[in-house]
């Protein structure tokens, strides 16, 4: 009878077994991909909470669609720190009271190649002509 | 090869920005002295050049992908002080406009890609363009962007050596030298032979023009 009370006292701290629950929530989804469309998949990511910048609230590495899904459990800016072996990655903050949707449109990026392509070769141009002037 | 925000300490960024400002001013003053007249248009056009070409991705076997930078062609046409002001300040306009690399890291893309890589391509091409100019120029393209990537890689490699914390867990950069030599380098054998190729063509354009003015 003892025996019987004591195991009964005891059973959930010395059990093992892990209690599971699959419920849907709504978690943070950033997707990265190098710019020709490639996903950065497999790579090793950190996510920082706000309250703690030193000991990762998840690690692991991004899915085969190049994506970190975590779920902020506070509000504030989390850090996403993502980086591949040969030096590709991103430190992005991520601020949830102001989260939306964002992603890179490839007409905004063309249309900023081609004023960076103006700026760059525009300037060097410039700088020519003052330095022929200065002699 | 841009290497982004958040991947250096300010260990490796800070006297990166002291060499990197020192040699700025002092490649200023010998580009200023070195430019031709007749060359300034061909070096603004090689500039946007170069700002265009190091942003397209193109993919490598192996999952991963790559740019070429035109640091060889910079070099072998205008030197390597010319060089590497052209590449500070398109890798500066990529890290504002792109966030394509950093602000803090900035020096540290300039000083490799720009000086190192501009400084190795020039002499590749001085000692090897008495055997053969193609080839030589070829091997200036190559040896240029395979050293600045050596020298990316060793970067990032000793992050884990230089910034942790007290358990050890490295606080940047997480892969050390045995990994990010080979990660890096391996790619950059491909892409090599296009900044290889990219220089030679872009040699030939140069000389049509300008030996067809002379």
């Amino acid at each position: 009878m003892w025996f019987v009370v004591f195991l009964l006292i005891f059973s959930s701290s010395i059990a093992h077994e892990v209690i599971t629950q699959v419920k849907k929530e709504t978690a943070v989804v950033v997707e990265a991909r190098y710019p020709d469309g490639m996903p950065f998949s497999y790579e090793s990511y950190e996510v920082y909470s706000p309250d703690n910048s030193k000991i990762p609230f998840a690690k692991g590495r991004t899915d085969r669609n190049g994506r970190i899904i975590f779920l902020p459990d506070k509000k504030g800016v989390w850090i996403v720190k993502a980086f591949s072996s040969d030096g590709h990655g991103f430190v992005k903050r991520i601020d949830i009271k102001d989260l939306e949707n964002k992603r890179e449109n490839s007409s905004d990026r063309f249309a900023r190649i081609v004023a960076g392509a103006v700026i760059t070769g525009g300037l060097f141009f410039l700088i020519g002509i003052l330095l022929r002037r200065k002699r | 090869m841009h290497i982004p925000d958040g991947f250096l300490s300010p260990k490796t960024y800070i006297p990166a920005y002291v060499i990197a400002s020192g040699l700025w001013i002092y490649g200023i003053k010998k580009m200023k002295k070195e430019l031709e007249d007749k060359t300034v248009p061909f070096l603004s056009v090689m500039a946007a050049f170069s700002f265009v070409i190091s942003l397209i991705m193109v993919p490598i076997p192996g999952g991963s992908s790559g740019h070429a930078v035109g640091i060889g062609l910079l070099s072998v046409i205008f030197g390597y002080w010319t060089a590497f002001i052209v590449l500070s300040v398109v890798f500066f306009l990529q890290a504002v406009m792109f966030g394509d690399g950093g602000i803090t890291t900035f020096p540290v893309n300039a000083v490799i890609m720009g000086f190192v890589g501009g400084i190795t391509s020039y002499y590749v091409y001085r000692f090897l363009r008495k055997i053969n100019n193609t080839f030589a120029l070829f091997l200036a393209g190559y040896m240029g962007l395979l050293i600045s990537a050596f020298f990316t890689a060793v970067v990032l490699g000793i992050q884990p050596y230089i910034a942790h914390n007290k358990d050890g867990n490295p606080l940047f950069f997480p892969f050390d030298l045995s990994i990010t030599v080979p990660a890096v380098l391996v790619p950059h054998l491909f892409i090599g032979i296009g900044e290889g190729i990219l220089t030679v063509v872009g040699w030939n354009i140069y000389r049509r023009i300008y030996d067809g003015k002379d």
